[in-house]
């Protein structure tokens, strides 16, 4: 490279010092280029510290909200006697949050609130812990479970957002001073869409007839609220021992698989349950039929309704006979709500008795009493064994 | 170059790992404290439920995964209905580098504390 001057009318060259001149350009351009790789250094370093409190604090959120989702789900199992209020709810999520410091490295503030079914808050604008406080909350506001599939204005779990506000290690050279992340995480229990195609419908009968509820299927909760924990009421949940329907002897629980030995010995086999797939009714390979054979049936499992030989009533009834006794034996028809959260319960009763007996007047509200035909039996007072699915169906709440 | 970056990539994931198993057995724990039969079983099943997680990852060297349990007040297990207590737990993994470079030299660990909340 050369430069020209003009000087006297001559044309001089002289060599160009290019060491001096672009030196001083280097300075210039290191000082631009380092200012933004500092910057970028920077932002790549606090950014990096953001996220990773971000992370943490979804964490905390997680475990927050599911937390208080689970004392939601225990208070509507429970809706008698609900174990877990507004305040200790708001207590023990608080208390997870704080416990959760140190995996965020500090959270600043927190907001919760109930949410319901459909994910919204409720009551808009109250956080957990203010129930009934006024404003927002209501002055008589309560917690008011979700008892129904994508129900509004009601709870069914919790959201928690944490917030974190911290100082910049890098980035307040240009002036950010601080950042805050939050992060945001809902829970809620989900009582499921019910439909007559995910809707499965069954009668559990015990062998003994008893009315005894005691074996066969676990009590989980009184939310019928008639005082106990046994399904003697439309609305109380069971639930299923490890997918399968248990009995419960002097031994310990077992499942069942067979019949007892003789008709008489059954006191404590169940004749219908659930076999492998936690909610799948297998037709034809679940139900165990106890016919009126004496020994150890099964007669192959067949049945998918209840047939006329089935013994209702393993006590009175004889090898080759049917039930004959005129009892009236009552039932709990089990339905299940197909759902993230599946769940077994009572959706109403069925009566059941010999249909040679007087039809019993219907005492009680609850139950609905059917008569199960049998041989000879007049057919206009009774329901024919193949139809008893059907006159279920009706039972649906 | 190379190395350290691998190393640090790895270390990263297994931190990673780790610390989604540690969430998997806090949900475990806080979903199965009313219905286990005993605190020892309720922890062991914790603890598998925790290095299950931990071996689909293929991430932390087999046995070298840690698992401790703490309590903010010991429980009763199954949870009697209406209690709670805080449960503690901490997954460590403590492996060793490839290419050792990093300036803290070739044995690493990590470790992730999480907290749940049992309750009945």
């Amino acid at each position: 490279m050369t430069r020209t001057s003009k000087s006297s009318g001559a044309i001089r060259r002289r060599p160009l010092r290019r060491g001096r001149r672009q030196g001083g350009q280097a300075v210039v351009l290191f000082g631009l280029f380092s200012f933004a790789l500092f910057g970028l250094v920077g932002l790549a370093l606090d950014s990096g510290h953001a996220f990773d409190d971000r992370r943490a604090l979804q964490g905390a959120a997680d475990t927050a909200a599911d937390a208080g989702m689970h004392m939601v789900l225990l208070d509507y199992h429970n809706q008698s006697t609900p174990p877990w209020s507004d305040s200790q709810i708001s207590s023990k999520v608080q208390s997870l949050v704080n416990a959760s410091k140190t995996a965020a490295s500090g959270i600043t503030s927190y907001t919760a609130y109930y949410i319901d079914e459909t994910n919204a808050v409720y009551p808009a604008g109250c956080q957990i812990g203010h129930l009934g406080s006024g404003g927002a909350c209501g002055a008589s506001a309560t917690l008011t479970l979700c008892t129904s599939a994508a129900q509004s204005s009601c709870i069914a779990g919790v959201q928690v957002t944490p917030k974190y506000t911290h100082s910049t290690l890098f980035l307040s050279v240009l002036g950010i001073k601080t950042t805050t992340e939050a992060a945001t995480s809902q829970a809620r229990y989900n009582l499921g869409a019910p439909s007559t195609s995910g809707f499965l419908t069954f009668v559990v009968w015990h062998s003994n007839c008893d009315n005894v509820y005691n074996t066969g299927y676990v009590p989980d909760s009184d939310p019928a609220g008639e005082g106990d924990q046994d399904p003697t009421a439309v609305g109380d949940l069971v639930r299923v021992t490890d997918n399968h329907f248990f009995k419960n002897n002097s031994s310990g629980d077992s499942m069942v698989t067979a019949c007892g030995s003789n008709n008489e010995s059954k006191s404590s086999d169940f004749k219908g349950g659930f076999n492998g797939s936690p909610w799948g009714y297998l037709a034809n390979t679940t139900v165990e039929q106890c016919d009126s054979n004496a020994g150890s049936i099964p007669v192959s499992p067949t049945e998918t309704t209840i047939n006329a030989n089935d013994c209702i009533d393993a006590a009175h009834g004889s090898p080759g006979n049917t039930p004959h006794d005129c009892n009236v034996y009552i039932m709990p028809v089990i339905d299940a709500v197909f759902g993230s959260e599946p769940e077994l319960h009572v959706s109403s009763f069925m009566a059941m008795k010999w249909a040679g007996c007087t039809i019993p007047a219907d005492t009680n509200d609850d139950y609905i009493v059917q008569w199960i035909c049998q041989a000879g039996s007049n057919s206009s007072t009774c329901i024919p064994p193949a139809s008893i699915a059907s006159v279920t169906s009706g039972f649906y709440q | 170059m190379m190395g350290l970056a691998a190393d640090l990539a790895r270390g990263f994931f297994i931190g990673s790992q780790v610390s989604n198993a540690a969430r998997e057995g806090a949900l475990f724990a806080a979903h199965h404290a009313a219905t286990e039969t005993s605190r020892t079983q309720f922890e062991t099943d914790t603890k598998t439920v925790i290095s299950q997680e931990e071996q689909s990852s293929t991430s932390c060297p087999s046995g070298s995964l840690s698992t401790t349990i703490a309590y903010s007040s010991t429980p009763t297990i199954p949870l009697p209905a209406g209690s709670s207590t805080t449960e503690t737990i901490t997954v460590s993994c403590t492996y060793t580098d490839y290419i050792g470079l990093r300036p803290d030299g070739g044995s690493q660990k990590v470790a992730t504390t999480v907290n749940a909340l049992l309750v009945n």
